[in-house]
């Protein structure tokens, strides 16, 4: 038996396949919707919104920085415009974007299974974010909120107007929403798999977002309990945070970073989840070592609890946390190296097609390597005394989360692209977008590691002339980035309106999620699948199976001809 | 190959994306067992928090368990203990189908939690009245400063001359910690109500008694939670 | 001092330089086979020539660690911790570059050999091959433990100020750093300290968190309200040098076109001569900048002035009537002091009551403990000429 007999339904309807889009219709079936495909659409567009929204703050923050002194906006608006492009772009823009929208959405395909384990949660979770984003627009809009996200205290329990502790209430809500995501991919990993779908035939990408799962239940409860010691702190002045009450803004700081950087994996290991599928499906082949790869997500997030201190070298720890801090840190640095020797193995011998997809994951792999190696400056003590709260930390950070994550996330939509619209998009303009995004960002951010370096400290209004030429460039570089970005938002509403209709399986992928018609059956898969082969495994897959193509693709029979 | 299709003959309790009871029923169990480790690790970031301040303050952390009432904790311990017994109990007469002693059990439980809120209800009040209030509102009273005295008293092998300062830190952190433990109380009470009303609509049987089930784990922790809360914050000193 | 710490660079060098020909050796070794069999002789001369180009750029980028004066990636190195900081920092920026020129050199080599094309629709099953995983899980430990190791020790250096380093007192609140200098000399957003010794920071926050940085020296260290954070550094070279505050620390409502709050919290350090040290701590500060070009008299009143408004000093928050005598019209009054004495409040009535506060206490007033100011020849005589001007 094929994998293609099962989920090709010889009995579909002629005319319009009944799809999780055209089965109900109407706003109110996409509100009270428990389909978690529909739930993954709500959040990928929410969270596109929020990244839109973090992407015009971090434009005014660059625009006042394009030139030394005032350009646009006074200091203090400065200080809200970063603290606001921080917030926005870690609590509602990357810890929910490749899990919840992506994730959400093609999760249960891959497991083969009809939902996760429990949809109504994962509806309330949707709700719950989008009440945590409202309470922040309240934040932004009744005040100031200008603490940096890090909100460190005293500063931000001694904060005079309520925006603060709206805004620190607003993540503690957001973060029950990644709780509950997490929670839900946790018991529908365990439970809810196809027949035939052992742990050893999982799909990379649910592995990541397995391991992400648990850093979510596991640290998301310790920023929350933080954030209602702050409010707390802010509001009643319990005396936990600040000095003056008899507290200690250190014990913020451990408490925030404790989940702050397991955090950062939230954030990295969705990405890495996703270029494990894009390199199998690009190079048509399994990924290299993959049990090493598997096990390498789940030793990221347990590893990622124990370092946390390495965001606090010149904060007066103790000078032996200093070193266990340290000493940890450099251990992460292992499973992500062995991620990144494990995909370019996977190249080697493969069948390898430079779609825009690929494209964005191998520059994955080189920006993530060049964030990552910089982040061994940050781990070495006595270099990060130097680069500490510097913009070399600024650009190590957005290397490993634009560099990394995002275009992580950006390869995943253009790749899932025709399984969730239906639709394919022009591929020559993602490339044109793909090229802009890819020259906008090295230009922004690399000319920021020798700021750093130099010794441009970060949320810095104004900065001396020796740093003026580095800025002005990296400024430039932003709004070429955003060039980029408009393109592809362009590109992929192009492809809603007049888009060639997709295949089931444009990319010839092996993949589980590309045996169901595009869009998908509203039930995922018109019969319960039943897993006879691993979803790499590009050996056993019929030539139909995986060289069926689309129009004007590059298909076997052409090859043959 | 796999001939399934959606329609289900299954029970009506069994939601369509579930092939069997069974794994929709380990599924809750799994889901609720992850939801209370997120728990544990909500309140591990405040027993940290009075971990740390207990070292760097053990005068005050000292005397300050003495201005707490042990026997209102005490009696506060055992009524919570009850209603665990009581929750365990609504779960296996569910389990055997016999509906109205669940309802009995259930009842009984949330007396037993309604008891407790109760008790803390008289405990916070006078902590009010003598003015041991957290943070800025914390000005202890004529009384107050008279229970102080008395527990310096009953520590006074650390021989203090003066009231250490960071009696209003403990005072923090007790309403911090007690006061989160009380709102999971209350939602305890609310699923419990729930389940009632469930319960009598007649939707649990042998085959199906999940709801409560997972009702009484997470009783159970909140009550595990506060017999570590009634240690450290009443008893040691 | 310094010739300790080129020989200890020399010896961890030496130390690099062993553990990464093993290394590469290893790697080379195991990876022999699968290279030799890719790389068809033209992609070779290619992956060569952008290698070498690769390298090329990279060397014109970079010179090597410790520059006094400074390269394209680090400030001029003028503390004798800059060096070794340095070091390492291209230490690793090399380890960096290399490993990055390896990886994606080979993956984009992969590219190119296995792209799709004709006669190469279908990939190679993929193989295992565990000790491959194994070598390339473990061999990078051995580097980061050197990494770690190096760090450390550097930070220890850091951390434990020598016990012979000159003390100063460092005072960060929003926005401005304040310096006790001298045992008693009080300096705002300037600090002088002499080349060639160690200088150790005691430092301390009136309000929020900062940290006080210096990029020239190498060295940064946050500022806690309720906590004494220390940082030391000896300077190597005499010269202006820039302190930035690297902690977030807020900004004023309405500052308008200034720069203002944390990016406005600069400071700078002046590394003189030992003599001119001694001099300086002799001479005191010269007035400040907003006291310039005023003459005389008006001058020293105007010092004055901002000696008494100084926070640093704070005298005004006990000369105000209550706690102490006020300075309002107090030129020249007869006094009757605890003793029963009749005091004139003349010249050397005030230089006593500032360097020796203890010695005459006025009637009516508590002993407050008024601390012992240490002020140069100048300042006292400009809190003189303020007083003065006070007369009514
Ligand atoms: C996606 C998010 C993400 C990821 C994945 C990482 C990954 C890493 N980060 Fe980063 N980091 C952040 C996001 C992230 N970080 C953010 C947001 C901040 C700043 C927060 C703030 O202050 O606002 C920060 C700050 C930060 C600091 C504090 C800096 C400071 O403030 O002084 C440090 C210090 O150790 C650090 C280290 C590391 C390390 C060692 C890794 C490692 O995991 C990287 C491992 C990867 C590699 C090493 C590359 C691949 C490996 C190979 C190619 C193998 C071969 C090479 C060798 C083994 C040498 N990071
Ligand atoms: C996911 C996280 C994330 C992302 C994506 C970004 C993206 C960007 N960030 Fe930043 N950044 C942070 C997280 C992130 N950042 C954090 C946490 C801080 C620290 C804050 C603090 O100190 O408290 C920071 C700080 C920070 C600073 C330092 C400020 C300071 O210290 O004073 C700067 C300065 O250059 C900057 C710039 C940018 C720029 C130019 C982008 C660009 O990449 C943005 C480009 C994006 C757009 C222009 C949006 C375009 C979108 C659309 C058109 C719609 C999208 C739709 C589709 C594509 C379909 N960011
Ligand atoms: Cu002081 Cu920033
Ligand atoms: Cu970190």
């Amino acid at each position: 038996m094929t994998a293609e007999a099962i989920t090709h339904p010889s009995s579909a309807p002629a005319g319009e396949e009944e799809n999780y889009l055209n089965h109900q219709k109407g706003l109110v079936s996409w509100l009270i919707t428990l389909d978690h495909k529909r739930i993954g659409i709500m959040y990928l567009v929410a969270i596109l919104v929020a990244f839109l929204a973090g992407g015009v703050f971090a434009l005014l923050v660059r625009t006042e920085l394009a030139a030394p002194g005032h350009t646009i906006m006074e200091a203090h608006t400065y200080n809200k415009m970063f603290t606001l492009h921080g917030a926005i772009m870690v609590f509602l823009f990357i810890i929910p974007s490749i899990p919840a929208a992506l994730g959400n959405f093609f999760l249960p395909i891959m497991l083969g299974t009809k939902d996760v384990a429990f949809p109504r949660l994962n509806l309330a979770s949707f709700y719950i974010y989008v009440a945590g984003t409202i309470m922040a627009l309240v934040a932004i809009t009744i005040g100031d909120v200008d603490t940096g996200w890090t909100f460190y205290t005293p500063y931000s329990s001694r904060a005079a107007d309520g925006a603060v502790v709206w805004m620190t209430l607003a993540v503690f809500v957001l973060g029950f929403s990644s709780i509950l995501t997490g929670l839900n991919f946790i018991a529908t990993v365990h439970k809810m798999r196809a027949p035939g779908l052992h742990w050893k035939r999982l799909p990379l990408f649910i592995w990541g977002m397995y391991a992400t799962a648990v850093i979510q239940v596991l640290a998301t409860p310790v920023l929350a309990i933080t954030l209602l010691l702050l409010t707390m702190e802010a509001t009643l002045g319990i005396g936990i945070f600040d000095p003056e009450l008899g507290g200690d803004p250190v014990l913020f700081q451990h408490f925030f970073w404790f989940y702050s950087h397991p955090a950062v994996y939230i954030m990295i290991l969705p990405g890495m989840a996703v270029v494990n599928e894009l390199i199998a499906t690009f190079s048509q082949r399994a990924i290299f070592g993959y049990m090493f790869v598997a096990m390498s997500s789940v030793s990221l997030a347990l590893l990622g609890f124990l370092v946390w201190g390495h965001h606090m070298f010149t904060s007066g720890m103790s000078e032996y946390a200093t070193m266990i801090f340290s000493a940890l840190t450099f251990l992460v640095a292992i499973p992500s190296g062995v991620k990144v020797f494990n995909w370019t193995a996977t190249l080697y011998k493969g069948s390898i097609r430079l779609a825009s997809p690929m494209l964005y994951a191998l520059s994955f792999i080189a920006l993530f390597t060049i964030g990552g190696l910089t982040g061994l400056f940050l781990g070495t003590l006595s270099t990060d005394i130097h680069l500490h709260d510097t913009y070399f930390v600024v650009a190590h950070f957005h290397y490993v989360m634009v560099g990394g994550t995002v275009f992580g996330f950006i390869g995943g939509l253009h790749y899932w692209w025709p399984k969730m619209t239906g639709r394919m998009y022009n591929e020559r303009l993602a490339i044109v977008s793909w090229a802009l995004v890819f020259w906008g960002f090295n230009q922004t951010f690399f000319l920021q590691f020798i700021l750093g370096s130099q010794g441009m400290p970060r949320r810095y209004y104004d900065y001396l002339d020796q740093y003026a030429t580095l800025h002005g460039f990296s400024s430039l570089g932003s709004y070429i980035l955003g060039v980029g970005f408009v393109v592809m938002l362009v590109m992929f509403l192009l492809s809603l309106r007049n888009g060639v209709k997709a295949p089931p399986n444009p990319w010839g992928s092996a993949g589980y999620e590309w045996m169901t018609t595009s869009p998908p059956h509203p039930h995922n898969f018109a019969e319960d699948p039943f897993m006879t082969r691993g979803p790499y495994d590009y050996h056993l897959a019929s030539d139909e199976e995986l060289f069926e193509g689309f129009p004007g693709d590059f298909t076997v029979s052409e090859a043959k001809a | 190959m796999s001939t399934e299709t959606h329609e289900h003959q299954g029970p009506a309790y069994l939601q369509h994306h579930f092939h069997t009871p069974v794994q929709q029923f380990s599924a809750a169990k799994l889901g609720m067992w992850a939801f209370l480790s997120q728990e544990v690790l909500f309140f591990s970031g405040l027993f940290v928090a009075y971990g740390i301040f207990r070292s760097w303050y053990p005068e005050a952390f000292s005397v300050a368990s003495h201005l707490l009432d042990w026997k209102m904790g005490g009696i506060n311990t055992c009524v919570l203990l009850l209603s665990s017994f009581t929750a365990a109990m609504s779960v296996r007469s569910a389990q055997k189908g016999t509906q109205n002693q669940t309802s009995m059990w259930i009842v009984l439980t949330i007396l037993f939690a309604l008891g407790f809120m109760v008790i803390k209800y008289f405990e916070y009040a006078h902590k009010f009245h003598v003015g041991f209030a957290p943070g800025e509102y914390f000005a202890p009273s004529p009384e107050g400063m008279e229970e102080i005295s008395h527990a310096m008293q009953s520590v006074n092998h650390l021989s203090l001359s003066a009231p250490p300062p960071e009696i209003r830190s403990f005072f923090g952190i007790y309403f911090m910690m007690t006061g989160v433990h009380g709102i999971h109380v209350l939602i305890g009470i609310f699923v419990f109500i729930w389940m009632l009303v469930r319960n009598v609509r007649g939707e649990f049987s042998p085959e199906f008694f999940t709801p409560v089930d997972l009702a009484a784990l997470y009783w159970h922790l909140v009550d595990l939670i506060w017999i570590y809360l009634f240690p450290l914050l009443y008893l040691i000193d | 001092m310094n010739n300790r710490i080129v020989q200890n660079m020399a010896e961890s060098l030496a130390k690099t330089d062993k553990m990464f020909s093993r290394t590469s050796q290893s790697v080379a070794v195991r990876e022999a086979p699968l290279a030799s069999n890719l790389v068809p002789v033209s992609l070779g001369r290619l992956k060569k020539a952008t290698l070498s180009t690769l390298t090329l750029v990279t060397m014109a980028l970079a010179s090597c660690g410790g520059d006094p004066n400074g390269t394209i990636q680090m400030p001029p190195a003028r503390s004798t911790m800059a060096p070794e900081v340095d070091w390492l920092y291209y230490f690793i920026y090399w380890m960096s570059v290399v490993s990055f020129v390896l990886i994606i050199g080979v993956m984009m080599y992969f590219v190119i050999r296995y792209r799709r094309r004709p006669g190469n629709e279908r990939a190679a099953p993929t193989g295992h091959n565990t000790p491959l995983e194994v070598l390339w899980t473990f061999s990078p430990l051995i580097l980061l433990w050197f990494l770690f190791d190096w760090g450390f020790t550097g930070y220890m250096q850091g951390v434990v100020a020598p016990t012979d380093s000159r003390e100063i007192r460092v005072m960060g609140s929003q926005w401005k750093w304040e310096f006790t200098n001298c045992e008693g000399i009080v300096e705002t957003g300037n600090l002088t300290v002499p080349v060639g010794e160690p200088i150790k920071l005691i430092m301390n926050s009136t309000d929020v968190l900062h940290s006080f940085y210096i990029p020239e020296f190498r060295v940064k260290r946050d500022v806690v309200p309720g906590m004494y954070s220390t940082l030391w550094f000896e300077a190597t070279q005499e010269g202006e040098y820039q302190v930035f505050c690297t902690e977030y620390c807020g900004a004023p409502v309405g500052s308008g076109e200034n720069n203002a709050g944390h990016s406005a919290m600069m400071a700078k350090i002046t590394v003189v001569s030992p003599d001119e040290y001694e001099n300086f701590c002799a001479e005191g500060p010269p007035p400040p900048a907003e006291c310039e070009g005023r003459e005389g008299d008006d001058r020293m009143v105007c010092w004055g002035d901002s000696i008494f408004h100084n926070p640093g000093y704070a005298c005004y928050t006990c000369h105000n009537g209550v706690s102490a005598p006020s300075f309002n019209g107090l030129w020249g009054r007869e006094g009757v002091m605890m003793d029963g004495s009749v005091v004139i409040a003349d010249e050397n009535y005030i230089r006593e009551s500032i360097l020796r506060p203890q010695a005459k206490i006025v009637q009516g007033y508590n002993n407050i403990a008024m601390p012992p100011f240490r002020l140069s020849d100048n300042q006292l005589d400009a809190i003189i000429a303020y007083i003065k001007s006070l007369e009514e």
